[in-house]
């Protein structure tokens, strides 16, 4: 155990608050518990990773956060028109 | 413990409770567009805080450059997704994002 | 292909010829891209000088919307965002120099905590912004008009 994998799991624990956001409200409201839960998975990656010491985790990391924008933009846009 | 242990150990924990603050920011506030400031500090401050913990620990090898392009991404790019959530709800609510007769803009 | 080699930091020939693949690929792609979606995009260098004002700007907001938030959960003001509109010219709508203000425009306005842009209105020439606290400076300070 590891300041870094301490660290890792608080931010990762944090996911649980976005979980609930993204579970009451309107489709909007809900889309922000996934936005805020993008970013916070993207920070765990690197800590847990850096915490574990493997280079490949943070490949992870970078392939993520390039994923969950393009995937939070493609949510809010079928939000604004078609769902 | 030593100053750098010292060092990377707050910049953890600054980045930790900025995520925090946004995690309850986003819970806590009462309307879908005062959520939305709570997107940015995460993305921006928090984002990096962390990656200036893992350069300080690797320096600029590939973990530590990696770290910079995520944080740099987050910063850059997330307030884009804030300013489409908060238009698409607008257009989605009213059918347009302009404000509306009745909506008290201020003026500058 | 200097991403490349940052990225996997070393310099061996299958390497190179990985990142000389990749690198192509991803140019040739962005020029088609280029070409058949027209989208111009051309900013003054001038414009990215004011961009020391942002990383400052971030840390006072930040400070700023989680006061608001302390207050808020204390019960001691509530939260209560408000709309700002600031004259910003929009300019024409095809050109790519006008294209770039704005977008870098709504970018630089929009990453600090405190303020978010919904858009620019064409024909009324202004920039219609959400605040969480009201702040009637920060958005001309960072437009580089304080």
């Amino acid at each position: 155990m590891n300041v870094w994998l301490v660290c890792g799991a608080a931010i990762a624990a944090q996911f649980a608050l976005c979980l609930i956001a993204a579970l009451r409200g309107s489709p909007f409201e809900r889309l922000l518990g996934l936005e805020l839960g993008s970013t916070i998975v993207s920070l765990s990656f690197l800590v847990l990773a850096e915490g574990y010491d493997r280079s490949i985790y943070f490949d992870l990391a970078l392939a993520y956060t390039g994923a969950s924008f393009v995937a939070n933009l493609v949510f809010v846009r079928f939000l604004e028109r078609w769902v | 413990m030593t100053p750098k242990g010292v060092l990377i150990g707050a910049l953890l924990a600054g980045g930790s409770l900025v995520e925090l603050g946004c995690c309850i920011g986003l819970l806590a506030a009462p309307t879908l567009e005062d959520r939305l400031h709570f997107l940015t500090p995460a993305s921006s401050l928090g984002a990096v805080l962390i990656a200036s913990a893992i350069v300080t620990k690797e320096s600029l090898d590939h973990q530590g450059i990696v770290a910079v392009v995520v944080a740099v991404f987050l910063m850059m790019f997330n307030p884009v997704i804030s300013h489409a959530t908060a238009r698409a709800a607008r257009i989605r609510r009213t059918g347009d994002w302009r404000a509306g007769p009745r909506e008290g803009v201020r003026r500058t | 292909m200097a991403l490349w080699v940052l990225f996997t930091s070393t310099v061996n020939g299958s390497e190179a010829i990985g990142g000389i693949g990749a690198s192509s690929v991803a140019a040739t792609l962005a020029e088609l891209t280029r070409r058949h979606a027209a989208i111009g995009f051309r900013p003054r260098l001038r414009w990215f000088l004011r961009a020391w004002r942002i990383p400052v700007q971030i840390v006072a907001d930040t400070a700023v919307v989680f006061g608001a938030l302390a207050r808020h959960l204390s019960g001691r003001k509530r939260m209560r965002g408000s709309l700002r509109a600031v004259p910003f010219h929009h300019g024409r709508t095809g050109d790519p120099r006008a294209r770039a203000r704005r977008a870098l425009a709504v970018l630089g306005v929009s990453v600090p905590p405190n303020s978010f842009v919904l858009g620019i209105d064409e024909d009324r020439d202004e920039m219609l912004v959400h605040q969480l606290v009201d702040d009637e400076r920060s958005i001309p300070r960072l437009l580089g008009r304080a």
